[in-house]
């Protein structure tokens, strides 16, 4: 049965990556904010992109993809979280579902987040780039930090944590200053 | 319900730091969630903290950048760089391009930090830095298409491409090998010269080594002359590698067998399942019952089983020249319920027929067929008439009969692109192997991009039939 009207299967699935690439940052960014495991959330976005191809011919073009999409995570996720019980952040559903619309408020309105975050990592102390570059490179634990930094876990932790606090003050002042550019 | 001051934020900071690493225990949960329900301004803060992660992880150049910017011993957040006030302009003057791919550290012209010193028949695709030969090139990214071309870096080591390959070059002791092959000669001016994959740092000291690695992560080192020490990301230790010694963290395991010396198999046809370390085993068409071949969509094409190739092509301008691979593995060994990971990894061939100009990148759907009844097809018999899963009157050339078959995954291969090998994974391979019942799992692969012009490429994959490279493999990881 071929109808007419119905675009062929070629072009749904030309239509279908244009689209996703073009949210392919949002779509990412959501499933990586509320998933901090790397491989878990890695395979909830390649089953959250092939839930979307199937169920692609339900979605009406013209209308909010990026939504679409992350409606989609989001119910892999959950369902992901009760089949998994490690490793995903301590939120009932609820409040996930509100951090979730939180990243997608930022990630949609505050374009220049990324280079602000660059541009405040380019001005870290030097302890806490390399505190940085252990955590988010190299993958160490706490405990390889604390060895190699000649430090304790929970100072390590209180490191983080103040690192963090400090970064996202820069990353909102560089935001700030920037959008009153005319 | 309040504004959180400074410590609040950075306790509740500090909670959701630890409890990246590990579950909270119930009273930190509990007061995780009790100075969230006290403070909603948190929940703000915990998104853009999730998302300075989110960004990192997506983004690993962020840390390069970070790395090649000199240290600051001052508090951040005072500086407005002028950079960040030409990247907001832009935005303004909708100029701005969403994905830059690298933001310049300083405001003067990028200083050269290595020359492209010889280029032999090659080909550059979306390389951010001049590829001309005898450039002084800056830190930035290289792909090479085909050929084979020689990096000096300043520091006296001295790299080849070969094509395919994506380099990036970060300064003149370092570079980053996406994916690809190269050959690194260092000299002793250059002894601590490292490489980084996904998954391996490479440090060398003072060798002549080879580097091959794969955009998921798989890599090999094979020590020509010296040594090298190889960190696997995430493990504790490091390897040292020496004259005639070989890495291999999962690619080419296939190809490259250590204990052999001397004359090449004339084959590469295995009788058994490979045996990895860490639980995966890899099951090839050429194992057991398994069995790959491709069909036509011409009436009266004979079968394909014993051709050296899976061909495989979609085509709406030609509707009697579409092919669809099909591939059969012998899992009869294999305890499918403690099946815990899967993927599929397929050689792409440079194939003889069709031109690849005609076709633009292309995708990749892998189907697993779900009625069992069809998993006894033949080699020799199989065709479009007969082959399970598709029905001769259907009009759609590019997908199986709705209900026969699941999609499992896709890839993609660029225009151009004659080599290299593509893989799949995740849950829905998982749970398609898992949910055999007869030891034989068939798996069906379309390409859904269409040709621009009459006599496209057909893609080819190495089949079980193949002389020199290795056939479909699929790779199982079971948790004994």
């Amino acid at each position: 049965m071929v109808d007419g009207s119905i675009p062929t299967e070629t072009d749904r699935s030309t239509e279908f990556l244009k689209l996703l690439a073009e949210h392919d940052r949002a779509i990412s960014l959501y499933v990586y904010g509320l998933v901090p495991h790397q491989a878990d959330a890695d395979d909830i976005l390649q089953q959250t992109k092939m839930v979307m191809w199937s169920s692609f011919a339900r979605f009406e073009l013209g209308t909010n993809f990026k939504a679409w999409a992350r409606k989609i995570a989001f119910h892999q996720i959950l369902g992901y979280r009760r089949k998994k019980k490690r490793s995903h952040l301590p939120l009932s559903d609820e409040m996930l579902d509100q951090l979730g619309e939180e990243i997608s408020e930022i990630t949609d309105h505050e374009h220049l987040r990324k280079q602000a975050l660059q541009s405040c990592l380019n001005h870290l102390k030097d302890k806490h780039r390399k505190i940085m570059l252990m955590r988010y490179e190299g993958e160490l634990e706490i405990d390889e930090i604390a060895t190699k930094m000649d430090s304790t876990p929970s100072a390590i932790y209180r490191s983080l944590s103040r690192l963090r606090l400090s970064l996202l003050d820069c990353i909102s002042s560089r935001i700030k200053s920037e959008t009153i550019i005319p | 319900m309040s504004h959180s001051n400074q410590a609040t934020k950075a306790r509740f900071l500090l909670l959701l730091e630890q409890s990246h690493d590990k579950p909270l225990n119930p009273a930190e949960a509990a007061e995780l969630s009790t100075l969230l329900s006290a403070h909603p301004d948190l929940m703000k803060l915990m998104a853009e903290s999730m998302l300075i992660d989110a960004e990192i992880r997506r983004d690993p150049r962020l840390l390069d950048e970070m790395k090649l910017t000199p240290g600051s011993s001052g508090r951040p957040g005072n500086i407005i760089p002028m950079i960040a006030f030409a990247a907001a302009a832009c935005v303004f003057l909708g100029l701005f391009v969403f994905q830059s791919v690298r933001t310049p550290v300083a405001s003067q012209a990028p200083a050269g930090v290595a020359v492209l010193s010889k280029s032999t028949n090659c080909k550059w695709a979306s390389s951010t830095i001049p590829t001309a030969e005898g450039s002084h090139v800056p830190a930035g990214k290289l792909e090479l298409v085909e050929g084979l071309a020689t990096i000096v870096f300043d520091s006296g080591a001295e790299i080849t491409l070969e094509a395919p390959a994506t380099l990036e070059i970060l300064d003149e002791m370092n570079a980053r090998l996406i994916s690809g092959t190269l050959v690194a000669d260092v000299p002793p001016s250059a002894i601590g010269f490292t490489i980084d994959t996904k998954d391996a740092k490479v440090v060398d000291l003072g060798t002549r080594f080879g580097l091959s690695t794969s955009d998921d992560g798989k890599y090999l080192v094979q020590v020509l002359e010296g040594l090298v020490e190889v960190e696997h990301k995430g493990e504790k230790g490091i390897k040292q590698v020496t004259t005639g010694d070989t890495l291999d963290r999962g690619l080419l395991q296939q190809r490259i067998n250590p204990e052999k010396t001397g004359a090449e198999p004339p084959r590469w046809q295995p009788a058994q399942t490979f045996a990895e370390a860490n639980g995966w085993k890899n099951i090839p068409t050429s194992l057991g019952k398994g069995k790959d071949s491709f069909v036509t969509s011409d009436p009266g094409e004979k079968a394909h089983g014993s051709d050296p190739y899976v061909r495989v092509k979609y085509t709406t301008i030609q509707p009697n020249l579409v092919r669809v691979g099909y591939l059969s593995f012998d899992i009869g060994q294999i305890r499918t319920g403690e099946v815990s990971d899967a993927e599929l990894v397929l050689n792409i061939e440079p194939s003889e027929l069709g031109f690849g100009s005609y076709v633009p990148d292309s995708e990749f759907t892998v189907y697993g067929l779900t009625d069992e009844s069809g998993d006894m097809w033949n080699e020799e018999s199989l065709v479009w008439e007969n082959a399970p899963g598709l029905d001769p009157a259907m009009e759609t050339k590019e997908r199986p009969v709705p209900g026969k078959a699941i999609p499992l995954g896709k890839f993609n291969i660029p225009r151009g692109v004659q080599r290299g090998s593509r893989s799949i994974s995740g849950s829905a391979l998982v749970d398609f192997v898992k949910s055999d019942t007869n030891g034989i799992v068939t798996l069906m692969v379309f390409r859904e991009t269409d040709e621009t012009a009459r006599a496209g490429l057909v893609h080819a994959f190495t089949s079980r039939e193949n002389a020199t490279n290795p056939p479909p493999i699929l790779r199982l990881k079971t948790s004994d």
